[in-house]
């Protein structure tokens, strides 16, 4: 198999966690705290530091979630140093085709995604999660959130993601228990929308 | 660098604080990941239950590992635990649970349940409301609610996939066609978000509707069936019924006999061989509370007679 093949031959200057175990426990219960409640919005204080474009909120989420049982696809190419990096912190497995992985990381958010799996109706956790770096994240709106996780409705507005990735999302997410669950990043920023959040686009007067 | 010394405080104050030779919370790193991504999962589909690699821990599948392999995973040196085992505080289970990651997390222990950050149960919610931020890990025999009706785990899938449970109605119902009313009193199944049916776990009906909206995030572990589950703050948790047989829960005609409380689940203690018993708080942290505050119940069992008891 040429995953396999991938030894080691390169060591990141980038540095991972201080200490993996305290810092990756902080790290899951914000992960878990917004996808619990979409929309709220999370800050990593960690000290690490990774590879441009990489920024430090989706490196703590890749290091915290990701080992050798995890595959994963980038939006990168593989000997980029984001792509070195997490392979080498984590040991995880890449993968050629966007439709095998279990995490897909975007650094920069697409129009429409590529093929990906949306689990099966007998088991729909084998579903992908996507993380999507974006320019940035804030409560201000253009976004309006219900559901599981919502008192009544939230606001989100993530800079740079197009309309017509929420419009995708929408439609694989009406085959539940099917769906798509996003994890947004921003700098130090993370957010979360799991697949049973429903998002009303918000139209402002600029359009 | 002063950020990172103050990190290295942190990691040396844990390892000041748990058990020498053991990892953080007794689970390694490896094993916590896979229950952190399976628990992650669990949220993102309330009610569905999620499999997993349970390990084996040092204590029996039956003694709360589901929830303790949750618990480990989650929990941090900064959190602050309480464990309760059918409402108490001071029982067996509760006590052994919450010493143990006094010792392998180094985490503060409570018994107030508003001090906690994390709360573990065996078969009870407390009866003080539970707070956003507050995450409670419920204990669980056999998670699938299914299982008793359809013994194949291919057939109860497609059952939860498709929404089927057109079954569970008939359970009820014939419930109510021998006894006139629905008899089961605890595990009392519940639909999550209007998908998933679920078992809250062994709790008594009375708890069901603390579960509906509640502000604090839910999470179900079963170490022996190995599923994990979960239901996010503020998700809609509906008991099943009939419109014209309309879900309800206990209530007594006694109030707790040590601090009167008429609106707290009450467990009957015999008192003697003579028919003689007292009703008192289930949750011992909220019975004691309002003691101190100096409320006060009707004390001594009273003598019930014969026809009382027919």
């Amino acid at each position: 198999m040429a995953l396999l093949d991938e030894s080691i031959d390169y060591i990141p200057l980038e540095t991972g966690f201080d200490d993996p175990v305290y810092e990756s426990q902080i790290v899951f219960r914000k992960i878990l705290k917004v996808m619990s409640e979409p929309g709220t919005i999370k800050k990593i204080k960690n000290k690490l530091s990774a590879p441009a474009p990489m920024t430090k909120a989706t490196a703590a989420i890749c290091l915290t979630l990701m080992d050798f049982q995890t595959k994963v696809w980038m939006d990168l190419p593989r000997d980029s140093e984001a792509s070195k990096y997490l392979k080498f912190h984590t040991g995880l497995k890449f993968v050629e085709h966007s439709s095998e992985a279990d995490f897909l990381v975007f650094f920069y958010a697409p129009d429409e995604f590529p093929p990906l799996n949306l689990g099966t109706d007998e088991n729909p956790e084998t579903a992908a999660t996507v993380i999507i770096q974006t320019q940035s994240l804030d409560d201000t709106g253009k976004l309006k959130l219900t559901g599981p996780g919502i008192k009544k409705s939230r606001f989100l507005n993530a800079e740079s993601i197009p309309t017509s990735l929420w419009d995708h999302r929408g439609k694989a997410n009406s085959l539940f228990p099917k769906g798509i669950d996003i994890i947004l990043t921003s700098n130090k920023q993370l957010s979360a929308l799991p697949r049973t959040t429903k998002i009303t686009m918000i139209k402002t007067e600029k359009g | 660098m002063t950020a990172i010394s103050g990190d290295r405080k942190r990691s040396s104050r844990l390892k000041e604080k748990t058990l020498d030779g053991y990892n953080f919370a007794y689970l390694d790193d490896q094993t916590k990941r896979m229950i952190r991504r399976a628990t992650l999962k669990a949220v993102a589909i309330p009610g569905y239950q999620v499999p997993f690699g349970s390990r084996e821990m040092p204590l029996p599948f039956g003694w709360g590992t589901g929830g303790i392999q949750v618990t480990a995973s989650i929990i941090g040196i900064d959190d602050t635990l309480k464990v309760i085992d059918q409402g108490a505080d001071d029982t067996t289970n509760a006590v052994n649970i919450r010493r143990f990651f006094a010792k392998t997390a180094g985490v503060e222990t409570t018994e107030n349940t508003s001090d906690a950050s994390i709360i573990q149960t065996r078969h009870r919610i407390p009866e003080v409301k539970l707070k956003s931020d507050q995450i409670i890990v419920y204990q669980v025999p056999i998670p699938e609610p299914l299982r008793w009706i359809e013994p194949r785990e291919q057939e109860t899938r497609k059952m939860h996939a498709l929404t089927e449970y057109g079954v569970m109605h008939v359970g009820l119902y014939e419930n109510i066609a021998h006894f006139g009313k629905v008899t089961t009193s605890y595990d009392y199944p519940v639909q999550v978000n209007d998908h998933y049916v679920m078992s809250p776990s062994p709790i008594p009906k009375f708890d069901n509707p603390k579960m509906d909206k509640m502000p604090a995030l839910q999470l179900f572990g079963a170490g022996r069936e190995k599923r994990i589950y979960a239901v996010p703050p503020y998700t809609k948790v509906k008991s099943l019924d009939f419109d014209d047989h309309p879900f309800e829960i206990e209530s007594w005609s006694e109030c707790c006999a040590l601090c009167g409380s008429s609106s707290s689940f009450l467990d009957e203690v015999i008192t003697d061989d003579k028919g003689s018993r007292m009703f008192v708080c289930s949750d011992s942290n909220f019975c004691a509370e309002r003691r101190a505050k100096g409320h006060k119940g009707p004390g001594l069992p009273r003598k019930l007679e014969i026809k009382d008891i027919e």
